[in-house]
């Protein structure tokens, strides 16, 4: 008898397979399933050719489509021919060495100073693209790093700047961001495991999207590029759905926490620090005397650095903390910056960037030397270069400025900034 | 039971064994890491096994517990199907006797699929997408995508139980 002519559910039985039946669906299909061995027959077979697909695909890939880096102890565990039975064998000898930790990460991209923390205990401060990673705490170490992970479903994480997140995948994805700043491609997660992401004040739900956080001890920024994200406020529950081309604000303050259309781009924009130290790092100073609100650089060490460990005098900027700015600079743009030193000096002022589709687009630098006193520059983004200040490559195309730095290495020059502009085309 | 004999008897009994827990996870990947974690405890144990249908139905009920477990941690109990009909679906692997030539003809017939079906398998099996996620990839819409899977299983099932019986025939 032909297998259509049986009567068999299948589609519900394929719909059962993905877990898309609901309760009552599911209570009738068991139903059916206690009663008709033929039915009971069909979702076994159903389920093996799963298996079986799923082994087919490892053993004879056609292209790594979305998984292009599997972790080596999913990849090696195939099949049950003999060559596989050995791979799994020492894969098993291997992970029972390793106290059962398994890799659910692939380094993608990384620059500038990184950590990664085990639940052993073990850190690792050198990490390889292309090497792999069970679960752990990662962390960029300075302004100019940035680490891009993968998961095995093609699910990427960036980590920007100065950042703090651990990371686990025990069937469901979760990210505990601690500080600092993410931007996340997440494909397609099961309805019932969606990506989530804590941190200090909010909750992320995600299904397949992509967005980015900034969080620190007592707000959440999410800004979602595409999809859907739904934010909880730890607070007091709260929660709101941020769909495409929106953002959102858990903080600890009680306000409201309103969904709000990104700003359009904005390609002239000046600094406030009027108000308060928002979305800077450095020492914030009330205008007094003859000067301005300003903020002063203060001191950090970054141990890896193209100049080898140094301490860097530095003022940061989190930009979508400003008001909620989003600033786009262009190739024919200009930076303009003010403020004052004690000493002269070599400053370095990197532009952290996103694309404006979403996702990293790197790290950019310029150098220029300011003298003791009142100084003021202006910098075309045409000038600035990708990785360090002696590369080649200048920005190319309009780019979403997210984070700014303004250092000097090594030398304490007292240096404070009073503003920063982005200016257009002369 | 020796360390090779163990290893032996899990893995041609692995697509069974992931399939039954496929059953309650409803994640080929899921499935897959539960396998891994039972045969890193049956490598343990290894000494209190003394045959090998002994060992297979402590994977059984094991990989069950442990999908059961992690279902009740992340989803609803109320969404996998009833012990019963869960002893039915494994009940009708364990009365198949020709089970290994069973699965060597699904082998044969998944290498012989024509290559846009097969794809759609290994998009839905393999890289875990949803009949939501599939449509909107294929431009099709959620029932007709559901639609060509249920064909696709059916055929395969006609497809191995054809290779069989010319087995049978060849062998007579």
């Amino acid at each position: 008898m032909s297998a259509m002519n049986e009567n068999i559910p299948w589609e519900l039985l394929v719909r059962y397979a993905e877990g898309e039946c609901d309760a009552q669906e599911t209570a009738a299909l068991s139903r059916r399933i206690e009663a008709e061995p033929t039915v009971a027959a069909a979702l076994a077979e159903v389920l093996l050719q799963a298996v079986l697909v799923r082994d087919d695909a490892q053993a004879h890939p056609e292209q790594p489509a979305v998984a292009e880096n599997k972790p080596r102890w999913r990849t090696t565990v195939v099949l049950g021919t003999m060559a596989a039975g050995v791979a799994l064998l020492l894969s098993l000898i291997w992970l029972l060495q390793n106290g059962g930790e398994r890799d659910i990460l692939t380094v993608t991209q990384v620059d500038g100073s990184v950590r990664w923390a085990g639940a052993g205990g073990e850190v690792r401060d050198t990490l390889a693209t292309g090497s792999t990673l069970p679960g752990g705490s990662l962390e960029t170490v300075s302004d100019d790093a940035t680490l891009v992970v993968a998961f095995a479903d093609g699910t990427s994480l960036t980590l920007l700047g100065r950042t703090v997140a651990t990371i686990s995948d025990e069937g469901q994805k979760t990210v505990h961001l601690r500080s600092g700043s993410v931007s996340a491609d997440v494909r397609p997660q099961h309805p019932q495991r969606p990506l989530l992401t804590h941190t200090p004040t909010a909750l992320l739900e995600v299904l397949g999207t992509r967005f980015e956080v900034d969080s620190d001890e007592a707000n959440t920024r999410l800004a979602v590029n595409e999809g859907r994200v739904r934010l909880t406020r730890l607070m007091d529950g709260r929660s709101a759905e941020v769909p495409a081309q929106h953002e959102a604000v858990a903080s600890l303050s009680g306000a409201e926490m309103p969904v709000m259309r990104r700003r359009e781009p904005e390609v002239l924009w000046r600094s406030d620090f009027s108000t308060g130290p928002n979305g800077t790092q450095g020492r914030w100073l009330p205008a007094g005397g003859e000067k301005a609100p300003r903020i002063a650089a203060e001191p950090v060490f970054v141990p890896k650095s193209s100049r080898g460990p140094v301490t860097i005098h530095r003022v940061g900027l989190t930009l979508p903390w400003q008001d909620r700015a989003n600033i786009q600079v262009r190739p024919d743009s200009r930076v303009r910056l003010r403020g004052h030193a004690t000493t002269s000096a070599t400053l370095e002022v990197m532009l952290a960037c996103m694309k404006t589709t979403g996702g990293y687009a790197g790290n950019w630098f310029q150098q220029r030397g300011i003298s003791a006193g009142e100084w003021q520059m202006e910098l075309p983004v045409s000038a600035f270069r990708h990785w360090h200040a002696q590369a080649k490559n200048a920005p190319q195309e309009p780019l979403e400025l997210r984070q700014m730095a303004i250092y000097t290495i090594g030398t304490d020059a007292g240096l404070e900034v009073e503003s920063v502009e982005v200016l257009g085309a002369k | 039971m020796t360390e090779e004999l163990l290893v032996k008897t899990l893995l041609d009994a692995r697509p069974r064994l992931i399939a039954g827990t496929l059953a309650v996870l409803r994640d080929v990947h899921q499935a897959e890491d539960v396998f891994q974690e039972v045969m890193i405890k049956a490598l343990r144990m290894r000494e209190s096994f003394s045959d090998e249908a002994g060992l297979l139905a402590w994977a059984r009920v094991s990989m069950r517990n442990l999908g059961i477990d992690h279902i009740r941690r992340v989803g609803r109990l109320d969404m996998i199907l009833s012990e019963m009909a869960l002893d039915a679906v494994a009940q009708s692997w364990e009365e198949n006797e020709a089970a290994s030539a069973k699965l060597g003809a699904l082998r044969d017939c998944i290498a012989a699929m024509p290559q846009e079906s097969r794809r759609l398998l290994r998009l839905r099996y393999d890289e875990g997408r949803s009949g939501r996620d599939l449509a909107a990839l294929l431009r099709r819409s959620e029932d007709a995508v559901y639609k060509a899977l249920s064909r696709l299983h059916a055929a395969l099932r006609k497809c191995a139980e054809e290779r069989l019986a010319q087995m049978k025939e060849a062998q007579a």
